[in-house]
């Protein structure tokens, strides 16, 4: 290979494939925002406030619950 | 207030984790464009020297238009029509727009997915002997005139009703179940897959001649105002980006989830994926230099369906090994376009729940059903390569633009809802957006994609297609476009019977939307 397509195949390697990596390492330094900045709505306690079209994330735990118990 | 229609709006289903998200998104944006698209162009467009304004063309047009589906389907929680009605309601007809569009794509892709399934088989045996192009037009396609045809082509039927079994079976089950599940089997299976396949052929003699062509830098190509428009053009289809399929996804998605940062990853994977394609596809042609004694800018079908179709089958016969080879090629091929496929429907599954108010399931079986009739009686017929070619050229270049251009003209300037979304991004994730995001949305982004349309209407005005006769241009071509853009009104001016919610309000509470 010539020296010139060799340099811009690493270029390329490292730029898009570094991306890669360095956006995994940024999401896993900082996979979700402070809960003190924003509480996870759907992390509250069964009975709290929650809209019909939404679904807890622990549904992990309790699939079969609805979000029709809406307080309002 | 009125109780919820429960039975008939059942829960939003939410991925399990956010590395389902990602790898479903990921999996919707690597489809068969990144490996039969992405080596051509960069080829074609100053090899090494493209990097730089496709890089900028991804940092600058697609992951801001990327963040701007997320926010959008985030924060209104429904498939695009419903996410557009609840940002602006006469918005509900662009989210129509990119869910019709998104079935006619649905419609061919299906087909292409069926040859790669046909090809996969035939790679055990080399059916496709020495003639591949006779092969793959004559005895395989069967492919007559241009015009509308009913002699059924049994080889590609078969494959065809199986790919659309299985998309109705993952749709069917739903995004955690069906969707997630899929992905986090396939997507590992692909790239370690297309490993395999660029290790191989990085050991073929010829392989180095092949990346040289690929990656030698033609640095005066950066004055070349196509080979800018090519990199937008390229970031553009192959991030699936602006025709509702990343609204649905991110509607998925739970309400405090990191949203920048995840698409970042995708779109970082989407790119890393090209490059690997890039260099895996070049170290084959190479290869098919060495054996037929010329070099690369000699040989033709460098991209689209005939390098899969009629150029790797003639490099794979030569191949010792060649057999397996080209059963790990084309079983990628169907993993990545089945991965996209299911994207597509999903939208259209999700859209018809919504506003018809029916349950999960039945609005998925009615959607693949309806759609795998279309696609069977168009495509498995011998009319299929010159239909699926003419409704492609029109679907991707006339219709995904013009809806990337009114999503991204209507949300900055027409709803002005712009600062919402961000703020939205903002609160929601760990990576902010700046204000710059403004200008690269509703600036930057509809110039570039104007220019690209202007000059396909053109060219396509002008010079016609292929040599297809004008009516059935007009007819396939800017007929798939009326029949969208007709599709899109009927179904806004249709009244909701589903889950229309007046009372939806959005999370969290933004300063931004009081204003």
């Amino acid at each position: 290979m010539t020296t010139s397509a060799v340099l811009m195949m690493i270029v390329a390697m490292l730029v898009v494939w570094g991306g890669l990596v360095a956006s995994v390492l940024f999401l896993r330094a900082r996979p979700e925002v402070d809960d003190a900045e924003l509480p996870d709505p759907d992390a509250a306690a069964p009975g709290g406030e929650q809209r019909a079209d939404e679904v807890s994330p622990s549904s992990r735990a309790a699939p079969g619950r609805r979000g029709s118990r809406r307080a309002r | 207030m009125a109780p919820h229609h429960d039975a008939a709006a059942p829960q939003r289903e939410t991925w399990t984790s956010s590395t389902g998200f990602i790898l479903a998104a990921v999996g919707s944006a690597v489809g068969l464009g990144n490996i039969w698209r992405f080596p051509g162009v960069a080829y074609e467009s100053g090899g090494g020297a493209f990097l730089i304004p496709y890089l900028v063309a991804l940092l600058t047009a697609g992951i801001p238009i990327l963040f701007l589906d997320y926010a959008v389907g985030h924060r209104y929680r429904g498939a695009a029509p419903l996410s557009y009605r609840r940002m602006a309601r006469p918005a509900e007809a662009l989210g129509w727009f990119q869910i019709v569009l998104s079935f006619v794509i649905a419609v061919y892709y299906a087909a292409v997915i069926a040859w790669s399934l046909s090809y996969f088989v035939f790679a055990f045996d080399l059916r496709w002997g020495e003639d591949t192009a006779a092969f793959f037009v004559g005895e395989y396609l069967q492919v007559g005139d241009p015009g509308i045809s009913t002699t059924l082509v049994s080889g590609v039927a078969v494959p065809l009703v199986l790919v659309w079994a299985a998309v109705l079976v993952i749709i069917a089950l739903g995004v955690t179940k069906g969707v997630q599940r899929v992905n986090i089997i396939f997507i590992p299976l692909l790239v370690l897959a297309f490993v395999g396949l660029v290790v191989r052929a990085l050991t073929l003699p010829g392989a180095t001649d092949g990346l040289n062509a690929l990656f030698t830098p033609d640095w005066a190509a950066l004055a070349d105002p196509g080979v800018w428009i090519a990199a937008y053009s390229q970031i553009f289809f192959s991030l699936s980006i602006a025709f509702g399929i990343m609204v649905t996804y991110a509607s998925y998605q739970r309400r405090r989830a990191n949203m920048t940062s995840s698409g970042l990853v995708v779109a970082f994977a989407n790119s890393s994926f090209e490059i690997l394609a890039g260099i895996g596809v070049f170290a084959t042609l190479g290869f098919l230099a060495h054996q037929q004694a010329t070099t690369i800018d000699q040989l033709e079908g460098l991209s689209g369906p005939i390098l899969s179709f009629v150029t790797f089958p003639a490099v794979i016969s030569e191949m010792p090994g060649g057999a397996i080879f080209g059963a790990v090629f084309f079983g990628a091929l169907v993993l990545a376009g089945f991965t996209s496929i299911i994207s597509i429907l999903l939208g259209v599954a999700a859209s018809v729940q919504e506003k018809f108010g029916l349950t999960h399931r039945t609005a998925a079986v009615t959607v693949c059903v309806v759609c795998s009739i279309v696609s069977i009686g168009l495509f498995s017929t011998t009319s299929g390569l010159i239909a699926l070619d003419t409704v492609d050229q029109w679907a991707n270049n006339i219709g995904i633009v013009v809806s990337a251009i009114a999503m991204t003209v209507l949300i900055v300037w027409v709803f002005r809802t712009a600062p919402v979304l961000r703020a939205h991004l903002n609160r929601v994730s760990t990576f902010r957006v700046g204000r710059v995001w403004f200008v690269l949305v509703g600036g930057l982004a509809p110039v570039v994609l104007t220019t690209m349309l202007v000059q396909r209407v053109r060219t396509l005005v002008t010079e016609g297609y292929e040599g297809y006769p004008g009516w059935y241009l007009l007819v396939f071509g800017w007929g798939t476009i009326a029949v969208v853009a007709v599709g899109a009104l009927v179904l806004t001016l249709i009244p909701w019977r589903g889950r229309d919610d007046a009372d939806f309000r959005a999370w969290p509470e933004l300063e931004e939307e009081r204003r």
